[in-house]
Order: structure tokens, then C-alpha cells, then sequence
């Protein structure tokens, strides 16, 4: 018979051993888990993110589809009616020996209101789309906003063509409009400056303006303009961010990564 | 001895009950047979065994049933299909060599030792098995998955049991007197923590389907 120590030892050894196997067991077993989990929550975060490109792109190709046929029918119906409206008054003209300058100025405004609609309808169409040029486009969208000679739309671009897809300049195109919308709108500025660059693999892009500038605390309340901004930036691959410049006014900064 | 090394009789009936709450889980279904099965066996063997006839027989066939019902317990959290099919084929093999073993062999008036030891190995497997094979479905840890504790569970009563009764001869040779004490308290702890874990799979089992 082992003496009462010896025997308390032994136990103690014994269950010590048993407790030790268990827990490197049970501890082996939470690791392993613990890895597993990480791959699976890694997976789940990936297969949103296709989810919501996906659902993203669907919804640019709806509403690129919808302006196409907005475009079609501009040109289509309002389009002939204008064409119309302008012969008629153009055979009026010359059945009149003298012709009034108020019938002169309302043909002139008619053609202008054609050839705008002729713009916009273009503007729309899926073909043209399919050869989009930011550049160009967006030259003529700043011309249209110089003509009203409310505001003064500055632009500087270093490359003639980006180094993009005609789809992605399109969504960058349709930002850039929200953007200068949002800043006409609210912040009511003298000059917005427009600058397109290429730095280290990178395309940026800078709207900026003079105006009211922004409250950054309370930016994520303002609504589905820039939630949608911020949605087509990251579809893009890219980041945009709001600033305010030294001036007060609002600068947009979007930086899109290009091969 | 004292009463307590016995009042984990309280947690099985306890542990039985509340499984009654959950029924249309399929695992705690199982769980609930196993344990209403495990009472009546203790019943039946105090009732034998007061009346002085041999009751080791009842421990045969419980040995078989209880193997039967934690494996496919166990089962169920196991997707691959080789291992399932491991699992099913082990239960039949185990019941025919234990029965073999118990009735021809061995004899049913000893208590089954070998058929327990065996058991536990297998248990021990199938729970290593187990825990290696839960798979996350959501951001919750390992410790809010209900086969983590029934695996625990199992596994911690099986290893204690599977050890003990392996020392418990040569504890008897260095100690004859103090050896069935040393045995009824590990014994009695390996009972308490299997219990209470199983209460904590069964709430387990509760709380994720309130939460979906």
C-alpha cells in the first residue's frame, strides 16, 4: 500500500494529466473553428461584394437603357414636331412681303431648341454611348452650363483620351454631372474648376467650387445623390472623398486606379 | 460515502426534462431517448438489484443502446459521408461483438467492463470527429454552437470513464480501501459536468432557433 501522500500525488498527477489532454483537445479544436469561421465570414464579405457590383451594374444598364429610349423618343416625337413647327413658320416667312423680327427671333430660337434637342437626344443614344469620350462629353456639358453665363465652368485635362473603357466613362461621366448638379444646386457658386489627371497609375479628378461649401458631420444625411456617387465610385474601383477648400467653397476628389 | 457523489441522479432527471421542452429538434429528441432510457436502467437496477438477483445484465444492453444513440447524436453534426457512414456501420458491428461478447464470452452476470471500455474508444473518436467537423454557419463562436457541448460533453465522460476504469486496477493494488471512493468521485464529477453540459447544448439549441 503507497503511503496517503504518495496516493494523493498519484491522484493529482492522474487527473492533472486528464484535465491537460481535454483542454488541448477542446483548445485544438477551438482554433480550428475559429479558422474556419474567418475563411467562411471572408467568403460571405466577397460574395456581397460581387452581389452588390452586380446589382449595381444591372441598375447603370437599366437606366442607360431608359435614357436610350427617353433619347429615341425626343427625337422621334418632340423632335419632328419642332421640325415641323420651323417649316411652318419658315413657308409663312416667305408668303409675308415683310417679315416681323418677333417671327425672325421665334425661328431662330426654334432652330436653337432643335439643335439642342438633336444634342440631348444624341446624348442618350446607345450607339453613340458605346463610343463615349469623358473628355468631349464633357467639354460640351460645360459649354451648355458656360452658355447660361450664370456660372463659370473651368476645365484642365493633361490626356486628350483616358486610359478607360467607354462603359466606366460613362459612370465617371454621369458622376461628374451629379456632382456639378449637387453644386449648382446647393451651393450656389461663382466658379466650379474641373481638373482630370494622370499620377502614378492613378486617374484624379477634381471638382471644385466657390460656394457655400458643407457640413462634412452631417454628410451621410444628405441623401441618395451621394450614397449613389460613393456606390458608382467603389463599382469603378475607386475612392471619392469631400473637402472644403481653403476658399470655404466644396472640392469632390475621385481617384480611379488605371492600367 | 456522501449523498453528493450520487445527487448527479438530480441533473439527469433535470437535464431529461427540459429536453422534453425541445422534441422537434431531432438531436435533443435522441438526446431525450438516451437520457429517459439511462433513468429507467437505474430504476430497473435498483429494483433488481435490492431483490438480490444479478443486475449486470441490464448494464449488457444499456451499453449497446447508449453506444447507439450518442453516435448518431454525434452523427448528425458530421457531413461527410464517409465518416456518417463509418459512424452507422460502427453501431451494428459494436452491438453484435458487445451482445457476442457479453452472452458467449464473457458472461452477462459480470459487469461489462471490456464492452465499456470499448465503447468509450469509440465515443472518444467520434467525438474528436465531432469537434474537428463543426462548421461555421455565422459570426457567433464556438461556445453558442450546441454540438460543441454535446461533443464536450460526451467526450469528457467517456475520456474520465475510459481512464478510470483503465487505473482502476492498479489503484485497487495500491490501495484496496480508498480505490472505489477515488472511483465514485471521478466518476460522479465526469456525471455532473456531463449533464450539465448537455443542458447547455440543449439551451444552445433553444436560443438559435429563437434567433432565426
Amino acid at each position: 500500500m503507497l503511503p496517503v501522500k504518495q496516493d494523493l500525488f498519484v491522484g493529482v498527477i492522474f487527473i492533472s494529466l486528464l484535465v491537460t489532454i481535454l483542454g488541448l483537445v477542446v483548445v485544438a479544436a477551438v482554433i480550428n473553428y475559429k479558422k474556419k469561421q474567418d475563411a467562411y465570414l471572408h467568403q460571405l464579405k466577397l460574395m456581397k461584394e460581387d452581389y452588390d457590383k452586380q446589382l449595381m451594374w444591372s441598375q447603370i444598364e437599366m437606366q442607360e437603357e431608359a435614357f436610350a429610349h427617353l433619347g429615341q423618343e425626343l427625337h422621334d416625337d418632340i423632335g419632328q414636331l419642332l421640325s415641323s413647327t420651323k417649316l411652318l413658320i419658315n413657308v409663312t416667312q416667305r408668303n409675308m412681303s415683310v417679315v416681323p423680327n418677333t417671327l425672325r427671333t421665334a425661328e431662330e430660337t426654334l432652330s436653337t431648341a432643335i439643335h439642342h434637342l438633336r444634342a440631348l437626344s444624341k446624348s442618350f443614344s446607345r450607339q453613340w454611348l458605346d463610343q463615349f469620350s469623358l473628355i468631349d462629353n464633357l467639354k460640351v456639358e460645360i459649354d451648355r452650363i458656360n452658355a447660361s453665363r450664370a456660372i463659370q465652368v473651368k476645365f484642365t485635362y493633361e490626356l486628350l483620351e483616358l486610359p478607360l473603357q467607354a462603359e466606366p466613362q460613362i459612370i465617371l461621366f454621369r458622376i461628374i454631372q451629379e456632382a456639378m448638379q449637387n453644386c449648382i444646386r446647393h451651393a450656389q457658386p461663382q466658379v466650379i474648376d474641373i481638373s482630370i489627371r494622370l499620377a502614378e497609375k492613378k486617374l484624379i479628378l477634381i471638382i471644385a467650387d466657390d460656394g457655400a461649401g458643407f457640413d462634412k458631420q452631417n454628410m451621410s444625411s444628405m441623401g441618395m445623390g451621394i450614397r449613389n456617387m460613393q456606390h458608382r465610385t467603389n463599382l469603378l474601383g475607386g475612392e471619392i472623398r469631400w473637402e472644403v477648400t481653403t476658399a470655404g467653397g466644396t472640392a469632390v476628389l475621385i481617384t480611379l486606379p488605371v492600367e | 460515502m456522501n449523498g453528493w457523489i450520487y445527487a448527479y441522479y438530480v441533473l439527469l432527471v433535470a437535464c431529461f426534462v427540459i429536453s422534453l421542452f425541445h422534441l422537434d429538434v431531432k438531436e435533443i429528441r435522441l438526446l431525450a431517448i438516451l437520457l429517459g432510457v439511462s433513468i429507467i436502467t437505474e430504476v430497473i437496477v435498483e429494483i433488481i438489484g435490492t431483490q438480490g438477483f444479478a443486475f449486470f445484465i441490464v448494464y449488457h444492453f444499456f451499453v449497446v443502446l447508449e453506444y447507439s444513440l450518442i453516435t448518431i447524436i454525434l452523427r448528425s453534426g458530421i457531413r461527410a459521408p464517409r465518416w456518417r457512414l463509418l459512424m452507422g456501420i460502427s453501431i451494428i458491428i459494436f452491438g453484435l461483438v458487445s451482445l457476442f461478447y457479453s452472452f458467449v464470452l464473457g458472461g452477462w452476470r459480470v459487469f461489462p467492463g471490456i464492452n465499456i471500455t470499448i465503447e468509450s474508444f469509440l465515443v472518444i473518436c467520434w467525438c474528436l470527429l465531432s469537434f474537428f467537423s463543426i462548421t461555421p454557419d455565422s459570426e457567433a463562436s464556438i461556445f453558442r454552437h450546441p454540438f460543441f457541448w454535446l461533443t464536450l460533453a460526451f467526450f469528457i465522460y467517456f475520456s474520465a470513464s475510459m481512464s478510470v476504469n483503465g487505473f482502476y486496477n492498479l489503484l485497487l493494488e495500491s490501495d484496496a480501501h480508498k480505490a472505489p471512493y477515488f472511483f465514485a468521485v471521478l466518476n460522479s464529477l465526469s456525471n455532473y459536468l456531463l449533464y450539465i453540459m448537455l443542458i447547455k447544448g440543449i439551451l444552445c439549441f433553444r436560443s438559435n432557433k429563437i434567433s432565426l
